[in-house]
């Protein structure tokens, strides 16, 4: 866990950085007080002394319990992402319909379903049944 | 009491077969829109605005309102069950209510909210009838600068939203406002932190954001440890027990109080007050260690306060014309498209229609009370649908609402962003909370500062010399000096977090 | 060489003429760069719902809302021209977003080829009903008396309204106002009827039935010609200030590259729609002044318009803040 908040907090320390550096290219003050600047800057700066004020206590403190990280379900958490960011890619390419139903029946045989008829049925209500609602009844448009 | 003999004659025409069913025909349609992620109560209006051209002016503005606010519930059903927040207001529901579901309580979470939400929204209609005129001056004296304090006081309120460790929240709350500021800057124009990228101009979107932080966030928390069930028992009783009630009777009057007074003032948007019932709840309350943990005043208290200030943002809509969200700004679209302006004026033009829309608020309470607790247990029942079904139909939901918000593929993408940072985020146990309500405060603050300063020619005093800003921020300053002495007495600075 | 003219003619018009006969053959498009609600896509949804009986296709109003119209423009300036896609420009919003060089907008003003005009929405001048200043000449004696101290309310930078500010201290030298900017127009309402801003400089469609009750007071329209919501508000030409015209219009553009015959047809089915008495009794209602302008109208306005919308686009980016 130590190593994690750690890992976690010098991400944001970056984060910080990059708003500071960023915000310095914007003017600090203009006429009327605060520039677009002022802000960014003066808040990355404070999050930036956060942030080391906490990596020093972290720096301190004894290793509690050990960030417990699965192998087995950090895959699934890589084919679900995966399969979004797919999903997400083809949406427009694909139209909303086929997308989604290429989806679901991944995310669901992904996740160990194998009752073919339910994946079926799920895929299309949520693919083609989901599509009428919102264009039909809602007169959204979706691709 | 003039108001009340009016409000008879309102609820005579409300009471017609024809207006209840438009009421009840808006009740549902609002739930399911509020049910719907992405589609909040603003784009739900407006989206059935064409709807009502066919209906006569009251028949359609009491289907709209009633629209409205059955989506500000509507959102809390999705909030509890899926962790997915269905409308932006029901983010703080998430917090709790989503606990109590994977406790087998979403029956009494989701039922807590509909009797808080009932007697918030009673409350508030029943003000409108017998006080509003003075109360929708209150709204009008709240320019920038007052604004601008009442926005700080609430930043001040965010440590109250601390697990255990105040830096981590503090921390957040820095990542939330410096995320808030990217998009065009509100004085000067010039993108900040854009990349070039148009569709970051108005800034992250808080709904693909919070959708990602805590749905897409929580379905990949489960895919990873599937043993860590949605649901970890049996389902409870619906209803309340004793304890229960006793505990949440406080916290919805408070949450009605924090509600209404915050309807009131321009503005201020539907998420803010359910945050501030939420933090002051957990302030007052003896056990600040279980919220988050599935305690139910943090249900009762923000639900209270959602519905509490749907309708009194109607107050300062009806009274003086001005609306105070962009909700309320379609429904006031909604009036002007059949030839009517909102205001003091329409009171005298045509005063059969504004009370039976008064009415309407009333007869619209009881209808989504009626309607939604004997649906509390049908909801609470799809949480049995094992959890690959829920995960895959979740992400769904997730999708169709990020993309329905505006129409574009880039809302999805910061919805998945979100969606890992705040997996990885959530394994370490930072708090989100906090981000999330900075997100809100920061561009209020700073847009509301800067036409602060454009009024007073960059002079800082306007915040001192004007009475209600100067008190907004005395308070501000008192609790930053309670904050600071709790700062410096914590040993740890992470505070034992796990 | 006639025949071979000739020849070319024809095969080029063959094609074009089937194309527009076949046109439109599957639902078109229409862009709303505003999100649900808004009054654009209002009156969008209400053309597109008269329109499309006479186009035989159904029009689909899609918003995609966003940096201020950005985001729908980008994306409509890189749609297939094939008829299949329209758009609403709002003017001069599109012009100051492509003026504005921090925007970095990803089109030019030739990217659009305008079809039709819709609403035009006078500027105007307005103060509380209970304000001292009664007419236009206290107000400007008021600003030149006291330069910089009198507050004006804009709907936005770089707004119609913040652009009129600029023409009126232009037209009356001396007079300089304390420019307060909001996001839209409910928190300027707000802002003057609570007292905090002095003026404010909006359009005739946001304000004229409280001007009409007597809540706001109307000080000039910044039109040619009276608005017939408010007629008996004086014009700025009529008080002597020719060259403060501003207004807000909406109107139908296609991508660049849409080919000829499939805008007349475009043009033939919108004007029908917009001269339907259904629509002009709905955009009454609705206080939107129309003024449908088509061809080379539309599109010597759209020309003019960016050229002086370039003038105080870049002005409003030098004058000090003060």
């Amino acid at each position: 866990m130590k190593r994690g908040w750690q890992a976690a907090v010098a991400v944001l320390l970056v984060v910080f950085a990059f708003f500071a550096f960023e915000s310095l290219r914007l003017s600090l003050r203009d006429a009327l007080g605060p520039g677009p600047g002022f802000f960014p800057f003066w808040l990355s700066v404070a999050g930036g002394v956060l942030a080391v004020v906490l990596l020093v206590q972290l720096h301190r403190e004894s290793e509690s319990e050990p960030l417990n990280f699965d192998r087995a379900g950090l895959r699934g958490v890589a084919m679900v992402l995966a399969g979004l960011i797919v999903a997400t890619a083809l949406l427009e390419v694909l139209g909303f319909r086929i997308a989604m139903l290429l989806l679901l029946v991944y995310l669901l045989v992904a996740l160990g379903v194998r009752n073919w008829i339910a994946i079926g049925l799920v895929a299309v209500a949520g693919s083609f049944g989901v599509f009428h609602v919102f264009s039909g009844l809602l007169k959204v448009q979706l691709p | 009491m003039e108001g009340l003999q009016y409000l008879a004659t309102g609820f005579a025409s409300a009471l017609t077969p024809a207006n209840l069913a438009f009421a009840l025909a808006g009740c549902v349609l609002g739930t399911l829109i509020g049910v719907l992620p992405g589609l909040g109560p603003a784009a739900g209006t407006a989206i059935l605005i064409p709807l009502t051209f066919t209906l006569d002016a009251t028949g359609g503005i009491i289907m709209l309102a009633a629209i409205y606010y059955g989506a500000m519930y509507g959102g809390t059903i999705t909030s509890v069950l899926i962790n997915v927040p269905g409308e932006a207001a029901s983010v703080v529901t998430c917090l709790d209510g989503y606990q109590m579901a994977r406790q087998g309580r979403a029956g009494t979470a989701l039922g807590i909210a509909a009797i808080g939400s009932f007697v918030g929204g009673m409350f508030a209609a029943l003000a409108l009838v017998v006080v509003a005129p003075p109360l929708a001056r209150f709204a009008l004296s709240f320019g920038p600068p007052e604004f601008f304090a009442l926005m700080f006081l609430g930043l001040c309120l965010v440590t109250g939203l601390a697990g255990q460790s105040l830096a981590a929240a503090l921390l957040m709350t820095v990542l939330g406002l410096l995320l808030a500021l990217i998009g065009i800057d509100p004085v000067r124009g010039a993108p900040r932190f854009t990349f070039g990228i148009p569709e970051l101009y108005d800034g992250l979107g808080f709904v693909p954001v919070v959708m990602g932080l805590f749905g897409v966030a929580e379905i990949l928390l489960v895919v990873e440890a599937p043993f860590r069930r949605m649901v970890e028992t049996k389902l409870k009783g619906l209803w309340p027990s004793a304890e229960e009630w006793k505990r949440s009777g406080g916290a919805i009057g408070r949450g009605t109080a924090v509600g209404f007074v915050l309807g009131l003032i321009p503005g201020v948007g539907a998420v803010i007050p359910t945050f501030m019932a939420y933090i002051l709840e957990k302030r007052l309350s003896r056990h600040p260690e279980k919220f988050g943990t599935g305690a139910i005043e943090g249900v009762a208290a923000p639900e209270s306060a959602n519905n509490a200030y749907a309708n009194a943002a109607m107050i300062p809509l009806l009274v003086l014309g001005v609306p105070s969200s962009p909700t309320i700004a379609i429904l006031m679209g909604a009036f002007i498209v059949n030839g009517l302006t909102p205001g003091p004026f329409l009171f005298k033009e045509r005063p059969d229609l504004v009370w039976a829309v008064i009415a309407s608020f009333f007869i619209g309470n009881v209808i989504l009370l009626v309607l939604n607790l004997p649906l509390v247990g049908l909801w609470a029942r799809l949480l049995k649908v094992p959890y690959q079904y829920l995960c895959a139909g979740t992400l769904l939901f997730c999708i169709v609402g990020a993309y329905s918000l505006k129409g574009t593929l880039f809302d999805v993408g910061v919805m998945l962003v979100f969606g890992i940072i705040g997996y990885l985020l959530r394994k370490l146990g930072f708090p989100l909370a906090p981000a999330v309500l900075a997100l809100i405060l920061g561009p209020l603050m700073e847009k509301s500062l800067r036409t602060s300063l454009e009024m007073s020619g960059g002079d800082f005093a306007i915040f001192a010399t004007r009475p209600i800003s100067a008190v907004l921020l005395a308070c501000a300053a008192l609790i930053l000096a309670v904050s600071a002495l709790r700062l410096a007495a914590l040993k740890s600075i992470r505070g034992g977090a796990s | 060489m006639k025949a071979w003219k000739f020849l070319a003619g024809l095969l080029l018009a063959v094609p074009l003429a089937v194309l527009a006969q076949a046109f439109p053959s599957k639902p078109v498009q229409l862009m709303v760069a505003y999100p649900a609600g808004g009054s654009t896509d209002i009156a969008a949804r209400i053309v597109a719902a008269i329109a499309e009986k006479d186009l035989g296709q159904s029009i689909v109003v899609v918003n995609k809302g966003g940096a201020g119209g950005q985001v729908g423009w980008t994306e409509m300036s890189r749609a297939k021209p094939d008829g299949y896609y329209l758009g609403f420009i709002n003017l001069p919003a599109l012009n100051t977003v492509i003026l504005d060089p921090d925007r970095k907008a990803a089109f030019n003003a030739d990217a659009f080829v305008p079809v039709i005009n819709q609403v035009l929405d006078p500027g105007i001048i307005w103060v509380k009903g209970d304000s001292p200043y009664k007419n236009l000449k206290d107000l400007l004696d008021a600003a030149k008396k006291n330069p910089n101290k009198i507050s004006a309310a804009t709907t936005g930078i770089l707004s119609d309204d913040h652009l009129a500010i600029l023409m009126m201290e232009e037209a009356a030298p001396g007079a300089l106002f304390r420019i307060v900017h909001f996001e839209g127009g409910a928190p300027v309402m707000t802002a003057v009827l609570g007292g905090h801003i002095e003026c404010a400089f909006d359009n005739v469609g946001s304000v004229f039935r409280r001007v009409k009750t007597g809540e706001l007071r109307a000080l000039a329209v910044m039109d040619t010609q009276r608005s017939p919501f408010m007629p008996d508000v004086p014009t700025m030409p009529e008080l002597g200030y020719r060259t403060v015209i501003s207004s807000s219009t909406r109107g139908i553009a296609v991508p660049k590259g849409t080919p000829q015959p499939v805008i007349k047809r475009l043009e033939q089915s919108l004007k029908k729609a917009m001269d339907d008495p259904e629509h002009l009794k709905k955009m009454e209602e609705a206080g939107l002044q129309l003024r449908i302008m088509v061809g080379e109208e539309y599109a010597k306005y759209y020309r003019e318009l960016h050229a002086k919308a370039a003038k105080y686009t870049e002005w409003a980016r030098s004058r000090p803040h003060k």
